[in-house]
């Protein structure tokens, strides 16, 4: 498995340089042209290769999978209810149910990234190139975060297809919607995990490190903060900061409090109070994306092999 | 990339592309094919308005003798005769021959009071009143100034039509009158406030309405000191009050309608009524009640629909009473439970997607059903391993979070959240956490109701 992952081991990979492996391939136009010393396709290749492995590996396979099984599983064959089926009430389960799988699974595809690849040796091989590091890491991410999202748009897609065919086009655009936030609520956990993976020495370390997180930002997080909303008489201010400290509560938010009959109209009233307009969660959700992602960049300097 | 991975990229741009081309097109075609609603359900009930005054002036018949007015017809006929009315009389008429009957002819007929007092008295018994409009009462409340005030027992009025008055009729200290097929639409120019009843009874023993329409007055059919009577077909709408009982035990509600009032049925003070397959609907006005209980004992409320009210039931001081088998459908919260009611026998009903199912303010656990099947909860974990029908998990419709939800709006950002979920499951699953609250020890694994989708159906009214 470790030496199926490395790019340079399989001849498949077939470049216009002579030497088969493009990683190789990168490292020699690196050397030889000026315009390839340029951040951006050094990124961009870092990126491609990352992205290559998760598909060969069949991880980009088993996420996507998961996710048709379980949006699928929700929305075509739950047994009957006793109310209406449209977009938003579906929507309104399977947003309930993608705070606990989407992250898992995104940390689990992000733990490894870079202290995995130290193990399997391949980091020290990058590290010797005249690459900064930094960009190791944000084309680590990138490539992940690619395939990631290819995975959770088309698990999620499947089960859209299945319920554009059973519900028609009308209203749409609440799945549409949750898509894209389902696909962001993935990449800042595959950001935290590829945190993660640069800080720990260790790969158990770093999945002991996501598992935390994600019972933290799951879990304790909201049992904490129904704890103090109980306890104090918050300002406005602070239940948003407690909203926004939290991305699945971003996500809850993004999600749920647009729903119109499905949603919780006491959960809208709050956001409103709590003055949480779309644009406001939007960039709230990309800064979870980024801060952790820039974060691991700056700190694999540090980083000793 | 044009190699063997790629594949997978480009076949999520595609199913990226298509999606938001799908969802452009929902959100450009703005039609209202989303979820379904029960917005703006409303029954068959006709155009009330929908009504011309006769031509010509009034002519009363009594066998072969013309009147021009119903007074002086009244008057001149014996028991057992009966006044034919056609066209339009301006006069206040009171009756004080026993069994006559005043009917409209087919051009109609109308009695139009001038806006001063009561239009037509019926001060003996056995009177009967047929499809005349009556019209333009005075405008006091307090005079209680009505369309019709039935004053003789056993009286019968029936496809009245009776518009622009304070009170539509008033039966006082009558027994076994009958309104029926009545239309009866007040001032809407004049505040609620200063507005008379559709129907008010004042001791008025065994009274019959069926099948009358009542809006743009106060309350619809109002209850004091009243017994025995049955109030089946009516529709209410657009009031403060669709059915009003005050003191007055010993009744019958059955399959009226109220939609569109502030509290479609409001039981209060009365004991020992029976209340079956009324439907109360979008009642949302600032008490927002589809049926009020307030301070009523042993009484029987079965087999209604409460939909898209504020609060569907609101149980407030009452005691002894059977909640069976109703329809409680999307109301803002489904049955509020307050001011320390008891033994209350709450069990078969449906409680589905109300944005909150059951709320009650207590420091105690309230154990609903001491019977073998609790009410179906749709928005509860149902766990049916023997197959009986019933969950093996119990359910804790109002518990701890609902509470801090009411009492800290706040809390609401935490709803849906694994969190709230948690503190939910511990509840329901581990008898150990006794927190006040409703508890249904067998909650139903399948809804006992169909209609519900009668409610969601094409409003083109």
């Amino acid at each position: 498995m470790v030496d199926d992952e490395r790019p340079g081991a399989d001849g498949d990979c077939r470049r216009t340089t002579a030497d088969g492996g493009f990683a190789t391939a990168a490292a020699a136009e690196v050397g030889r042209t000026d315009d390839a010393g340029v951040w951006y396709r050094q990124l961009l290749v870092v990126a491609e290769t990352e992205y290559r492995l998760a598909i060969r590996s069949r991880w980009a396979v088993a996420m996507t999978a998961i996710f048709a099984a379980f949006a699928l599983g929700l929305t075509t064959f739950s047994g009957s209810s006793a109310s209406p089926v449209g977009y938003e009430r579906i929507v309104a389960s399977l947003a309930v149910l993608a705070v606990y799988l989407v992250p898992l699974v995104a940390l689990a595809f992000g733990y490894d990234a870079i202290v995995g690849r130290e193990e399997s040796g391949w980091l020290q091989t990058l590290f010797a190139l005249p690459i900064d590091r930094a960009w190791l890491v944000v084309g680590a991410a990138l490539g992940r975060a690619i395939a990631f999202a290819s995975a959770t748009i088309l698990g999620f897609g499947i089960a859209g297809g299945f319920l554009l065919a059973e519900h028609g086009v009308g209203g749409f655009d609440v799945y549409a919607a949750f898509l894209l936030s389902t696909v962001a609520l993935g990449l800042v956990f595959l950001g935290l995990g590829i945190l993660a993976s640069t800080l720990a020495a260790e790969k158990t370390h770093a999945l002991g490190l996501s598992l935390l997180a994600w019972a933290w930002f799951v879990l304790v997080h909201d049992l904490l903060g129904l704890g103090i909303v109980a306890a104090f008489d918050l300002p406005d201010a602070a239940v948003s900061a407690t909203i926004l400290a939290n991305p699945t509560g971003i996500f809850r938010a993004l999600v749920l409090g647009t729903l119109g009959a499905a949603g919780d109209a006491g959960f809208a009233t709050v956001l409103a109070d709590a003055g949480l307009s779309t644009p406001v969660l939007v960039g709230a959700l990309l800064a979870w994306i980024a801060v952790p992602i820039a974060l691991a960049a700056l700190i694999i300097r540090r980083r000793r092999l | 990339m044009s190699d063997r991975e790629s594949w997978f990229v480009a076949a999520a741009a595609v199913v990226l592309v298509v999606s938001l081309i799908a969802a452009a097109v929902a959100a450009a075609d703005g039609t209202d094919d989303r979820d379904a609603t029960v917005d703006g359900w409303t029954p068959e009930i006709g155009d009330v308005h929908d009504a011309d005054p006769p031509e010509g002036v009034g002519v009363a018949t009594v066998d072969d003798r013309e009147f021009d007015s119903v007074q002086a017809a009244a008057d001149a006929a014996e028991p057992g005769e009966t006044i034919l009315l056609e066209g339009s009389f301006e006069e206040r008429v009171t009756i004080e021959t026993a069994d006559v009957a005043l009917r409209a002819s087919d051009g109609g007929a109308a009695i139009d009071g001038g806006g001063e007092g009561t239009v037509v008295r019926v001060a003996a018994e056995n009177v009967t009143l047929d499809g005349v409009w009556v019209r333009e009462s005075g405008h006091e409340r307090s005079n209680e100034d009505a369309g019709v005030l039935v004053e003789g027992s056993g009286s019968t009025l029936s496809d009245v039509r009776i518009t622009e008055t304070t009170y539509g009729v008033w039966i006082g200290e009558a027994e076994d009158v009958t309104v029926s097929n009545a239309t009866i639409v007040g001032r809407a120019d004049v505040p609620e406030s200063e507005r008379g009843n559709g129907v008010h009874l004042d001791r008025a023993d065994g009274a019959d309405l069926r099948d009358n329409r009542i809006t743009t007055v106060r309350d619809g059919i109002y209850f004091s000191w009243s017994e025995r009577v049955v109030a089946s077909g009516n529709a209410m709408w657009e009031l403060r009050y669709g059915v009003h009982y005050m003191y007055s035990d010993d009744n019958r509600l059955e399959e009226n309608v109220a939609f569109d009032n502030d509290v479609g049925f409001a039981l209060m003070v009365s004991s020992n009524l029976t209340v079956v397959d009324n439907v109360a609907v979008n009642n949302d006005g600032p008490s927002g009640q589809g049926i009020l209980v307030k301070e009523v004992d042993r009484s029987e409320i079965r087999d209604n629909a409460v939909v898209a009210n504020r609060n569907g039931f609101y149980v407030y001081n009452a005691h002894g009473n059977e909640i069976v088998d109703n329809l409680v459908l999307e109301n803002a919260v489904g049955i509020q439970f307050t001011a320390g009611s008891s033994d209350e026998r709450v069990v078969g009903n449906s409680f589905v997607a109300n944005g909150q199912s059951a709320y009650a303010p207590t420091n105690e656990q309230i154990h609903w059903n001491d019977s073998e099947r609790g009410n179906y909860w749709s928005d509860a974990r149902s766990l049916d391993l023997d197959g009986d029908g019933t969950s093996e998990v119990r359910h804790r419709p109002a518990g701890t979070v609902e509470r801090l939800v009411h009492d800290r709006p706040q809390a609401a950002v935490f709803a849906e959240s694994p969190a709230f979920d948690a503190v939910r499951a511990a509840e329901s699953s581990f008898p150990v956490l006794e927190s006040p609250g409703v508890v249904d020890h067998r909650p139903l694994a399948e809804p006992p109701h169909d209609e519900w989708r009668d409610y969601y159906a094409d409003h083109d009214h």
